[in-house]
């Protein structure tokens, strides 16, 4: 039996206890939370933190915290914005925490990355064939590779704008940042993205 | 306007939030000059791929797990009500 089938069958139901004699609007089940975002929130810290097994954790946490204040969010759109400030202050502070990677170890890489002919890699993107609808395999692990290699300030940007879909006042809220400061690291981010993508381009081209 | 003046506006060209004369500028620079021209297009193939980009799959021991941290919590119902209580 499948993880996700074995919760759906033992799920608790979360619904609200009557009140005045009336049930309150049926809210999410610890089923639903599993079912619908459990994927999202360990993809969201996967992401910004670039390890599994702390994708895990981040996911554990966030899931419990959802499933124990199910009852406080009526509207989805409220939901989904906590959901999102939850998981990124998970992430945040979990990177606090195990200071496994100084900013400055990770960023020299990079930059050494964007200094090495810029120009000459945007041409190489813009001659090979245009990505289709569905990334293959060999793109998306090349592309969750260069978001790994990302240094962090940059890549929490990267992920909640261009992964997530964002917008950039949202996420300047989630990570204390001015939009401007927002703006910058996502452009940043992006060149670092297309430095350590545009060699990869033309491996994969199609006829 | 110079290629380096192009590459400072190249974010906002792309998000369109330049002006309509800055952004006229920067059109028919990109018309005159391949290079920058390039920039835009590798730039905003960078961000579809980030679009394009689906979902991992969780490992299935993780999912597993993360079930079993979900049952746990159905069996103490004291402490999710506790903690109901604290945030309402």
């Amino acid at each position: 039996m499948s993880p996700v089938s074995s919760v759906a069958r033992s799920a608790v139901c979360l619904r609200s206890p009557e009140r005045n004699g009336r049930p309150k609007p049926p809210t999410l089940t610890a089923e639903q939370v599993f079912h619908e975002h459990a994927a999202r929130i360990y993809n969201l810290a996967r992401r910004m933190l670039g390890h599994d097994a702390d994708a895990e954790d981040i996911t554990q946490e966030v899931l419990l915290q959802v499933v124990r204040k199910l009852d406080t969010f009526r509207h989805e759109s409220e939901f989904s914005t906590w959901l999102h400030r939850v998981t990124v202050n998970a992430a945040l502070a979990h990177r606090r925490k195990c200071a496994r990677r100084s900013e400055r170890q990770m960023s020299e890489p990079m930059e050494h990355l964007l200094e090495e002919d810029a120009r000459s890699a945007s041409l190489r993107l813009t001659t090979s064939r245009p990505e289709q609808h569905v990334l293959d395999q060999e793109m998306q692990a090349l592309i969750e590779q260069a978001i790994s290699a990302l240094p962090p300030l940059y890549r929490d940007v990267y992920v909640l704008a261009d992964l997530e879909g964002l917008p950039n006042a949202e996420i300047g809220a989630l990570l204390d940042l001015g939009v401007p400061t927002v703006k910058s690291r996502l452009h940043r981010a992006r060149l670092f993205m297309r430095a350590a993508l545009a060699p990869h381009f033309q491996e994969v081209r199609v006829g | 306007m110079t290629c380096h003046e192009f590459a400072k506006s190249l974010m906002a060209f792309v998000s369109g939030d330049l002006g309509a004369e800055d952004e006229r500028r920067l059109q028919r620079h990109a018309r005159q000059c391949p290079l920058c021209a390039a920039e835009v297009d590798s730039y905003e193939r960078v961000i579809r791929l980030g679009h394009l980009l689906p979902l991992i799959d969780p490992p299935p021991e993780a999912l597993e797990r993360l079930r079993a941290a979900l049952i746990a919590l159905e069996s103490a119902p004291e402490a999710r009500s506790a903690s109901d209580s604290s945030t309402r």
